[in-house]
């Protein structure tokens, strides 16, 4: 049984006269802890879905290589019993296995079908991922609710389709299925595959080489199967004549949820957190603003709610005191502000590289210098380890940083792509 | 969201005012299942109590919510919001579920006599809960009073302070009905007990230091051979007070009891999981019958910290009302510190004694 309880961390008190509160919610699951339960054994179906366009060949047939190497190694992990599919995508979706066009059900015999399948993946043809993820929506449409997964994996950009078609089959897939990016070598557009991980509560990150592929695929599709519960949400109350500003998943990533809300009553939202395992924890950052009251008032902010499939229970308080004393109200509290700076990295790095891009040298110094100085003050060693292939950091305090002036390309697309990796606070235990 | 309504929210005076409103929705359906046809008297415009909205005169559904004040909005069971005016049912866990706002707790305004003694205890007007707590006991003829003020600054003081001042309360309770007499070693005992329950509050969520609070517990003790003197004891860590009042020439004056435990505005000492030294001070003064013993948390005695003028707030509340004792005076103080700008919890236990014939 996996259960769930969060915490609240914030500082409550207010001016006279201030209504923004903002507060971090650790949302915790686990398989005893007292909190909100759920029914487990929920089908589990996982769809690869693998570029096979001419691009493959290249690297002297290495890339696709390991994508058959890669595919077969999530095979090889998946559970028995788990719904699955192989699907080959290049201007169009083919149901590599099985070949009925359905979800398999996993065991000896279908797994070692799937595999000779997948060694017999070949490259050719243009790239079209709307397409993917529409073949992807026909398998699981029948499967509402199973805890859907799809590692998607392309090494180009979307070059068979519009735009809108891409659009259109995110759509289509928004609450059906999670779906995690993957980008091989650097020729793929970061902004696509992030416009689909980001609507289906997925990660994009890139594969540099082909010799990595086999363990990103592995590593995911051993996620997919520690997954016990689907269709969790956080639900917040607040209070009439009140405002939820942002909400913002900021550990381990930065996400911005505030856009992907659906009201449940007049005073409650319900946002969609996806499949969780039986031990993970996520932070989330939100911003309330809410009627003002009077010093010595206090007032709810937001009632933190879990839901799963829909039945929620309250797990944490978010509150607003109102108080004349600016010892308390002008105090910052530690997990608002860490995530705040972490948020503020994120936006220096992406800003620097558009800078950089854009031949704004001053400008790149600056803003990948302060990027510099926050990931090393928030102790985000490897943040500081990506920038540091961009740049050559002088002084890390300072942000004392100079453009480097030969960047590989995979670095420049890592540092991109990874810039919304958080780190926590250190906490007292 | 469960609609149980929770006791912090159920403010006895204000739930009797409620009651004519529920009577009226009974008799409206009694009059509707009599002649089909509801013909409803009433005059005055009414508050929907499911949504705080204003409707018409004799209006049986509210136009705002549609709620149906002969349905399940018609029986309250409590006070609305004091905010909002949302139904007593929209109230979870001490909140509205309309417009957020925290209800009174139980703690916020307190008033209690036990046979002659006197206590008051009162959020004030600038803090948003009583982080203040007392106890008080009588044994035989000996009296206990116990003030505690939880340190805002820590985690939950509100939980430290009343789980201190009643630990305190009883062990004394326990020692002075078992016969002993040796109270100094009874107050070490009951200060032991209120430090090993401060410091069993959980340690909460929050970044703040752990629940603490200060103490002092007092024993009033009749002379048992010699009626005209009576004997207080004072056992105390923080900055919580007790004084000895008495009249002299006709004119009320006050004696501090105890000595705070403070330096630069902050206090030394205190109960808590972090207390370093918990040994309370003691001190054991013997009076003339007839006096009162008072006492006190910060909240009162930061706007008459000196004796004299204690004193003078004392005489001044008498000339105004003669014959003010007893709860009635414990109140008068309270309402003093919040006049004054209720900046902090107030509370005050008063202990009198008898003038022997």
């Amino acid at each position: 049984m996996t259960q769930f309880s969060a915490n609240v961390f914030q500082n409550e008190y207010l001016p006279e006269g201030g209504n923004v509160v903002d507060a971090v919610v650790t949302v915790t699951s686990s398989e005893d802890q007292a909190g909100v339960q759920t029914a487990a054994n929920v089908p589990i179906v996982e769809v690869i879905a693998v570029d096979v366009s001419g691009s493959m060949n290249e690297d002297g047939g290495a890339k696709i290589r390991a994508a058959r190497d890669a595919t077969i190694a999530a095979l090889d992990v998946l559970e028995p019993g788990t719904l699955f599919a192989v699907i080959a995508g290049n201007h169009q979706a083919r149901a590599l296995y099985p070949t009925s066009g359905g979800l398999a059900v996993a065991d000896a015999r279908t797994i070692n079908e799937a595999k000779e399948a997948a060694g017999r993946i070949y490259a050719d043809g243009g790239t079209a991922i709307g397409s993917w993820l529409r073949g992807a929506t026909q398998l699981i449409q029948g499967h509402q609710n199973s805890i859907a997964h799809v590692i998607l994996l392309t090494d180009g950009r979307n070059e068979h389709e519009q735009p809108w078609e891409l659009d259109a089959a995110i759509a289509d897939a928004v609450g059906l299925f999670e779906c995690d990016c993957r980008g091989l070598g650097t020729s793929w557009e970061p902004d696509e595959l992030r416009k689909i991980s980001n609507a289906l509560l997925g990660t994009t990150d890139i594969i540099p080489s082909p010799g990595q592929m086999e363990e990103a695929f592995r590593e995911l599709t051993q996620k997919t199967m520690a997954k016990q519960v689907a269709n969790v949400a956080l639900r917040l109350w607040t209070p009439k004549g009140s405002e939820i500003q942002f909400v913002k998943q900021v550990s381990p990533n930065l996400e911005d949820m505030t856009g992907k809300s659906e009201a449940v009553d007049a005073l409650s939202r319900d946002y969609p957190l996806g499949s969780w395992s039986g031990e993970e924890s996520r932070d989330y950052h939100v911003r309330i603003a809410i009627p003002t009251g009077g010093v010595g008032d206090e007032r709810l902010a937001a009632r933190v709610m879990l839901a799963v499939n829909g039945e929620a229970e309250p797990v944490a308080l978010v509150r607003a005191i109102w108080t004349n004393d600016d010892a308390l109200s002008t105090r910052i509290n530690r997990e608002v502000a860490h995530y705040t700076g972490q948020a503020e990295l994120a936006d220096a790095i992406h800003d620097g590289l558009a800078a950089r891009q854009a031949g704004d040298e001053k400008g790149a110094t600056l803003k990948l210098g302060r990027a510099v100085q926050i990931a090393h003050e928030a102790g985000n060693d490897s943040t500081v380890r990506l920038l540091q292939k961009v740049v050559d950091v002088d002084d890390p305090k300072t942000g004392t940083v100079r453009l480097k002036r030969a960047v590989a390309a995979e670095d420049e697309m890592a540092l991109d792509v990874r810039s919304t990796r958080t780190v926590r606070v250190e906490r007292k235990s | 969201m469960s609609d149980t309504p929770t006791p912090e929210a159920a403010e006895p005076s204000e739930a009797s005012e409620s009651i004519p409103v529920s009577e009226a929705f009974e008799a409206e359906s009694g009059v509707a299942e009599a002649v089909v046809m509801p013909t409803v008297e009433v005059t005055e415009s009414q508050t929907c109590p499911a949504c705080g909205e204003l409707g018409a005169p004799g209006a049986s559904w509210c136009e705002a919510c549609g709620a149906d004040f002969a349905g399940e909005h018609a029986a309250l069971s409590g006070p609305p919001c004091i905010d909002c005016g949302a139904a007593h049912e929209d109230i979870v866990e001490g909140y509205c579920g309309n417009c957020g706002r925290k209800q009174p707790g139980e703690r916020d305004h307190q008033n209690e006599m036990l046979g002659a003694i006197a206590a008051a205890s009162d959020r004030g007007l600038r803090h948003h809960q009583n982080e203040d707590a007392y106890a008080i006991g009588q044994s035989g003829d000996r009296v206990i009073s116990i003030v505690c003020d939880g340190v805002s600054t820590t985690n939950d003081p509100q939980d430290a302070s009343l789980a201190a001042a009643t630990a305190a309360r009883d062990s004394l309770q326990e020692t002075l009905d078992g016969g002993n007499t040796d109270i100094e070693a009874a107050l070490v005992t009951a200060v032991a007990a209120a430090q090993e329950a401060a410091a069993s509050v959980p340690t909460g969520a929050g970044s703040d230091g752990p629940a603490s609070t200060t103490i002092v517990a007092s024993v009033l003790a009749p002379d048992p051979s010699d009626p005209s003197i009576v004997r207080t004891w004072h056992a105390w860590l923080g900055d919580s007070r007790a004084y000895w009042i008495h009249e002299v020439d006709g004119a009320l004056t006050v004696t501090q009891l105890t000595t705070d435990d403070v330096f630069e505005n902050s206090i030394t000492r205190w109960l808590g999981a972090d207390a370093t030294d918990a040994t309370p001070s003691i001190s054991m003064v013997e009076h003339d019958a007839g006096g009162q013993l008072l006492g006190c948390s910060d909240g009162l005695w930061k706007y008459v910290p000196e004796e004299d003028q204690l004193a003078e707030l004392l005489n001044r509340l008498r000339s105004a009302q003669p014959g003010l004792a007893g709860v009635e005076l414990a109140q008068a103080l309270v309402a003093f510190a919040n006049e004054q700008g209720g900046h902090d919890n107030t509370t005050v236990v008063i202990v009198p004694t008898e003038k022997p014939e």
